[in-house]
């Protein structure tokens, strides 16, 4: 799972391998034991460790049976990874009439890198556009300009479509289409609650990640980053007050738009650097649906090895995040074939490299598919299923939107488990995990995590408060039994998914789906 | 599979034969030949080997990061194939200590006759110094006696007729050829004649040219172009090396040169010696020689931490079920080294030795799949530091994670060649020990016969970690595929085109044979069945050699 928020360190201590375990329990807890112990130091992307990691998915694809899906018959699928981070401070400097504002870095604002154009220099009138979203450009003209928004979306939307179209690359991609030739971007009440740019300054020159010729960034590049202090300069002697918009964001009401009559000249310079990373890709052929693929995927990819915790311990070493979810793949993948009985449909399972770094491997993936484009007709994905209580239900990010919906909910009938809404969308989940990737290239796709009835909000919350991106986040958290059953359900649905008569299709009229042209939507 | 202890290694660095010459095969083409759908026991089987012979893997070298990620692979794989932990304190790891020694400095050494002056020898053109890890700062002075090859056993014994309590020997490196292959791979090791050396009270020893070398007798010059080389052994509990002679340590070698200065005015010419010394088989008479030699070596000792990784299977039986069968495999190979014509520095050793650890994995396959426990308990071994000499065996086997009196029996694996399809088998030192009929048995099951030892000056039986269990005391064998049929050539080839070198690899060519793989595990499964359920336990046989050395059980 995407890191969004800074959590606090806490002490756990890893028992061994030891407990009696079924054989089905055994084998997902020897994936993530190996996985996610110290001597694969949280297989961070770039790391020879997530090398291994990937040797390690393609051995195990092969030993349950899986044919290589990588291009030319191979099991690795080279991403070419474009890392980028601010090469400096930047600048951003203000003019209204003759008086000019030299705003600070870190109190005022902060540069973003933009590895398309590692030396950026725009120099423009402001617009304020709000949101950022369509139909807010209705009636502005900001041709040439430098559009000014919140890092946040209408509240109006679905909290999927809101993290959605809250991204800056969506932003930019819509400030582009009117013309606007860059964007500042503005902590809103929302952020300010869970992530405040006070809180990201000291992260200010942590790297990121792209592919290389991913067609983000693009035209309107957002080039700059400002907290409230920078804000209220910025609309400081404007028509449009910043109090104003402040409180509107917070009443959810329409913001007020227009030019600030400021002109901003700013700089961002990003340091760029080159690394090759690899998804893993395994096939079971279908039958008479086999030119139709359904894609299990799953991040092999964490953060590595970091600032020690209270006990002094330095790597993440990520068992739950995800190595357990590249288990269940690995898992599914063998109860497909232990099944005796082909899928209809070709399933594909991918092991993709730097979610972390920003779904980038499963981007790269959907954008470079190793199968036909166009074949994909469903992902089911598999990231940081919390798995330390008897669960009662599921969250499934993007159920609503599709087709898959109403397979994972009879699966789940089946089980005797009922489906919950996401119950903390504010967390932006449904953009932060790479089922995200699929949906973006028109493909349904879902996330499955056990939900929070019962005594799930308090292991889900404690997960996230103690072990989340920490290096407490050890295999002896996890318990198997649970796993177990979330692998069961996991191939269920793969396999109705696999052998349906009708492909998965999108809701008709389904904003994600309308958006990303996706079949069944319009 | 350990080199043969010669400073040069005595497999020449052989070029890439002509295959390579070949115009590459589209990528696609080559893939879908390497990918080849394989049923489910050989994809099992090639999937450890895909994994530990990964370039990613970078060789696998004891102390290492990746052979740590190895013994984790190792670890989970037991795991997972129900077998419970028998390591240090219920994890399936036990710490191996190891030390790497070499000699810090030059050293020095210096002789005295009777009444005169000392005089120093020369470093490199008169001596060379050995370096010493339960001592890092030693200091000997005593006196010299000549004792020939330094051998007493096979009815040969070179200290006839001398007392050298307290005194330091002096012999050529070698065995006769006389000698059986084994035994004479046996004696010709400095490690057996330094404990023959602490047995008759020497202090200590020193290696002289000879006149006569090969068969593990070298030029003083090729010594001294690697003189100060690493070697590697486990620290014990105080944090010293471990030395087996601790009051006989290896003090050197002299030269030709200046061991003709150690014997003027000695009872013998060493003339005479040097042409005595022309004849392998000859034997000289031992004699004290008229000086005495003062020797300062120092040590630089570096602490390395690898692993052996052990899953144990309980043994049913009631009575004999404590009794352990070990199954051994050794885990490390020799890393990142010298380029290849290629440009390849990576020795991933997919032969030597991911093939054996994952057989060893395959056989915990079987036990768990038969649906019937062992009647002894099976201890499944993987071991580090076997390319640096066996060292994580003999830590294991002199420190063992379960009664050492209960292991009966070691079956080892280690770089069987499977390249092409065996019609009999060559099992090392069957026919010390019951163990020989066991592997008949085994081999007949599945349809092949069984050879003897092929190519004796090989010395194979001393060079895996098998041997560290006989040296206990303990029946061991292990198996290669046979040379019947295609064997000797594919044999020859592997030895000749990818030991040791960066093309002992996953894909090597002629291409590892999976169905052979299989076979090979599955009479390594049945060998290892019949010994664990087998109503008696191995016996060395009556009067064996090694059995006898060692104190073993033996057959009335």
């Amino acid at each position: 799972m995407r890191k969004a928020l800074i959590l606090l360190p806490l002490l756990f201590a890893a028992p061994a391998l030891a407990q009696e375990l079924t054989p089905a329990e055994a084998a997902l807890k020897a994936h993530v034991a190996f996985l996610a112990s110290d001597a694969m130091r949280g297989r961070d992307t770039g790391s020879p460790e997530l090398a291994v990691a990937e040797q390690y998915a393609a051995a195990q694809m092969l030993a349950v049976g899986l044919k290589p899906g990588g291009p030319n018959g191979a099991w690795l699928q080279p991403v070419p990874l474009l890392a980028y981070k601010p090469a400096d401070h930047g600048s951003l400097v203000l003019k209204r009439g003759s008086a000019e504002t030299i705003l600070e870095w870190g109190k005022d604002y902060i540069p973003r890198a933009v590895p398309s154009n590692p030396k950026l220099s725009l120099s423009g009138p402001v617009v304020f556009a709000g949101y950022g979203s369509e139909a807010e450009y209705k009636g502005l003209h900001v041709k040439g300009a430098i559009v000014a928004v919140l890092r946040d979306a209408p509240h109006s939307n679905a909290s999927d479509v809101r993290a959605h179209l809250g991204t800056p690359v969506e932003q930019s991609r819509t400030a582009a289409a009117h013309g606007a030739i860059g964007i500042i971007l503005i902590e809103g009440n929302a952020r300010h609650a869970i992530y405040s740019f006070a809180a990201t300054v000291p992260h200010a020159q942590s790297e990121a990640m792209t592919w290389q010729g991913s067609p983000d960034g693009g035209a309107a590049p957002a080039f700059s980053y400002l907290g409230f202090d920078g804000a209220a300069r910025l609309f400081a002697g404007s028509k449009i007050k910043w109090d104003e918009v402040l409180a509107a964001d917070k009443a959810d009401r329409k913001l007020p738009l227009g030019p600030l009559g400021v002109t901003a000249t700013g700089t961002a310079n990003t340091a760029l650097r080159t690394l090759t990373s690899n998804n893993v890709v395994g096939l079971i052929e279908g039958t008479d649906k086999k030119a139709e693929y359904v894609v299990i995927s799953a991040h092999l990819d964490h953060v590595g090895v970091g600032d020690p915790d209270a006990k002094g311990d330095t790597i993440y070493n990520g068992a739950m995040d995800n190595a357990v979810g590249t288990a269940s793949m690995l898992e599914v993948a063998r109860a497909f074939t232990a099944s005796g009985k082909r899928p209809r449909r070709s399933v594909l399972f991918v092991a993709v490299t730097a979610e972390e770094q920003g779904l980038v491997g499963s981007d790269y993936f959907a954008a470079n598919p190793t199968v036909p484009k166009g074949s994909i007709v469903a992902d089911v994905n598999l990231d940081m299923p919390v798995l330390t209580y008897k669960f009662e239900d599921l969250v499934v990010y993007g159920a609503d939107r599709t087709s898959i919906g109403p397979t994972v909910a009879a699966v789940a009938r089946a089980e005797g488990l009922t489906l919950t809404p996401d119950p903390a969308p504010e967390q932006a989940s449904f953009v932060r995990s790479d089922h995200y990737s699929f949906v973006r290239a028109g493909i349904p796709a879902v996330s499955l995590e056990p939900g929070p009835k019962g005594p799930g909000k308090a292991a889900i919350d404690a997960f996230g408060e103690k072990h989340y991106h920490q290096p407490s986040d050890e295999v002896a958290l996890i318990d198997f039994s649970q796993g177990v059953r979330f692998v069961k359900l996991n191939y269920a649905i793969a396999r109705a998914l696999a052998d349906g008569d009708q492909r998965p299709l999108w809701n008709k009229g389904d904003f994600f789906g309308l958006l990303y042209n996706g079949a069944g939507a319009k | 599979m350990l080199r043969l202890t010669a400073p040069l290694g005595l497999v020449a660095l052989a070029a890439v034969p002509a295959l390579a010459q070949e115009a590459p095969a589209p990528i696609a083409q080559t893939n879908a030949l390497r990918n080849a759908a394989l049923p489910a026991d050989q994809a099992a089987l090639k999937s450890h080997i895909m994994f530990l012979a990964s370039d990613q893997m970078r060789g696998r070298e004891a102390g290492s990061a990746e052979y740590d990620i190895a013994a984790q692979y190792v670890a989970s794989q037991f795991y997972e194939q129900g077998l419970r932990p028998a390591g240090d304190q219920g994890s399936y790891l036990q710490k191996v200590p190891l030390i790497r020694y070499k000699p810090a400095d030059k050293g020095s050494m210096a002789f005295v006759r009777k009444g005169g002056q000392p005089v120093a020898l020369v470093f490199g053109q008169d001596y060379l110094p050995a370096g010493n890890p339960s001592k890092t700062a030693y200091q000997l002075t005593a006196p010299v006696v000549f004792v020939g090859y330094g051998i007493a056993g096979l009815g040969r014994d070179d200290y006839r007729g001398v007392d050298v309590k307290g005194k330091i020997v002096a012999f050529f490196g070698g065995a006769p050829s006389k000698f059986p292959a084994e035994e004479r791979a046996h004696f010709g090791s400095p490690a057996s004649k330094a404990e023959i050396a602490m047995r008759k009270g020497a202090v200590g020893y020193i290696s002289l040219e000879s006149p006569r070398t090969g068969h593990g007798s070298y030029p003083f010059s090729a010594v001294a172009a690697n003189w100060d080389r690493a070697r590697v052994t486990w620290a014990e509990a105080d944090g010293t090396g471990h030395l087996p002679t601790p009051t006989a340590p290896a003090l050197g070698m002299l030269s030709k040169a200046a061991a003709a200065r150690l014997f003027d005015g000695a009872r013998v010419k060493w003339a005479d010696v040097a042409r005595l010394a022309q004849d392998d088989d000859a034997r000289f008479k031992a004699i004290e020689l008229p000086v005495t030699l003062s020797v300062t070596l120092n040590t630089a000792n570096t602490p390395i931490t690898s692993y052996n990784v052990a899953g144990i299977l309980p043994g049913s039986d009631p009575a004999i079920g404590k009794e352990v069968v070990v199954l051994s495999a050794h885990l490390d190979h020799v890393g990142v080294g010298k380029a290849d014509a290629k440009g390849d520095t990576i020795y991933n050793g997919a032969m030597d030795n991911a093939v054996g650890v994952a057989s060893l994995i395959e056989e915990a396959r079987r036990f768990g799949a038969s649906g019937k426990p062992p009647r002894r308990s099976v201890l499944f071994l993987a071991v580090t530091a076997e390319e640096l000499g066996l060292v994580g065996a003999d830590y294991f086997a002199q420190n063992p994670t379960v009664p050492k009196q209960s292991i009966v029996a070691d079956v080892n694996l280690d770089m069987p060649i499977l390249t092409y399809k065996f019609e009999d088998v060559t099992p090392f030192g069957a026919a010390h020990s019951t163990l020989g009929e066991t592997v008949a048995r085994a081999a007949a099951q599945i349809g092949v016969g069984m050879g003897g030892d092929p190519r004796p000056d090989e010395a194979f039986f001393v060079r895996s970690d098998h041997y560290r269990f006989v040296q206990q005391g303990i029946p061991s064998v292990f198996l290669w595929p046979g040379e019947k049929g295609p064997g000797k050539a594919a044999t020859d080839a592997f030895l000749s085109t990818h030991y040791h070198q960066p093309s002992d690899d996953l894909v090597q060519q002629p291409a590892i044979d999976w169905e052979s793989g299989a076979r090979f595990v599955d009479v390594n499964y049945r060998i290892a069945r019949e010994i664990a359920d087998a109503d008696a336990k191995p016996m060395w046989k009556k009067g064996d050699f090694f059995g006898t050395l060692f104190g073993g059980p033996m057959e009335k």
